[in-house]
């Protein structure tokens, strides 16, 4: 298949391009610098040592996958009440990048817990609530596939969408609630706090940028369908 | 793997998933929007598509 030119492209679109690729710049630019900051600048923690600069990864990507699933919650409800497609769009494509940044929180904190604890994984309340909320949103991804009927299975998937999101209170939750080897929040000196709050502002640009790229290809998707029933029609 | 061999792993496979995931949108969305281009030219002109 043919890869479009942006020269082909109309004007308002090449401008949207342009700024969604500006607004993607600026959010690896603001990563580049947090991944600096957290290498040279925060200093080594007295316990952990080096492994404990994975929390600069860990704790941004944990912020943004709560803020995707909230996102999913938000538009599912509204698919439900107001059955518009581009809250169904919205929901799809945050509940995507949100399986994601799960898989590499998941990922990110075995490999800490590998250097820090010694194991990869515990049956832990915190991992465990983690773990469930993953499969959640795979099945969620999953199930948008299971039938031809992309109506029901957006209605099913909005159902689904909204019950997932119960279990984000329960993993913010359970180290306050049961015991688990996961560590409470804690306070920290300025550096790693400044280096902490670049890395959350560089991964909320980066899910910015991702989220509108990937409601851009949904819209793109919608319109290829209807041209194709517009052909068949008259194929008919 | 020592301490800081485990930080750089873990920042490699983080660039390189959110690389990859940028990579495959936009691929996708470059295919999608060459297909719609040429179907809209398609059904401006009123005809059915050449080929199988």
């Amino acid at each position: 298949m043919s890869v479009a030119s942006p020269v082909a492209l109309p004007p308002v679109r090449r401008i949207r391009v342009r700024r969604l690729d500006m607004l993607g710049a600026a959010a690896l630019a603001l990563l580049a610098v947090a991944f600096c900051m957290a290498m040279f600048y925060a200093p080594t923690e007295l316990i952990q040592g080096e492994p404990q600069r994975i929390f600069y990864a860990h704790l941004p990507m944990v912020v943004v996958s709560y803020i995707s699933f909230a996102i999913v919650f938000v538009a599912s409800t509204l698919y439900l009440w107001k059955r518009d497609i581009k809250y169904d769009i919205v929901a799809r494509s945050a509940a995507e990048i949100g399986v994601l940044f799960t898989t590499l929180v998941i990922v990110s904190g075995g490999l800490w817990g590998q250097a820090t604890w010694g194991t990869f994984w515990q049956w832990e309340p915190r991992l465990t609530f983690t773990f469930i909320l993953w499969l959640i949103y795979v099945s969620y991804l999953m199930l948008r596939n299971a039938s031809d009927d992309q109506d029901r299975m957006a209605r099913y998937a909005a159902v689904l969408g909204i019950i997932g999101f119960a279990d984000v209170p329960l993993i913010f939750a359970s180290v306050y609630l049961w015991r688990g080897i996961h560590p409470e929040p804690a306070g920290m000196p300025q550096a790693m706090a400044v280096t902490l709050i670049v890395a959350i502002a560089a991964f909320v640009l980066l899910f910015a940028y991702l989220l509108i790229h990937r409601i851009r290809l949904d819209h793109a998707r919608e319109q290829l369908y209807e041209l194709r029933s517009i052909m068949e029609e008259r194929e008919a | 793997m020592s301490g800081i061999t485990v930080v750089y792993v873990v920042f490699a496979i983080v660039f390189a998933s959110i690389f990859g995931y940028i990579f495959l949108l936009s691929r996708r969305q470059r295919e999608i929007e060459s297909e719609i281009d040429d179907l809209r030219e398609i059904v401006d002109k009123g005809g059915r598509p050449s080929g199988p």
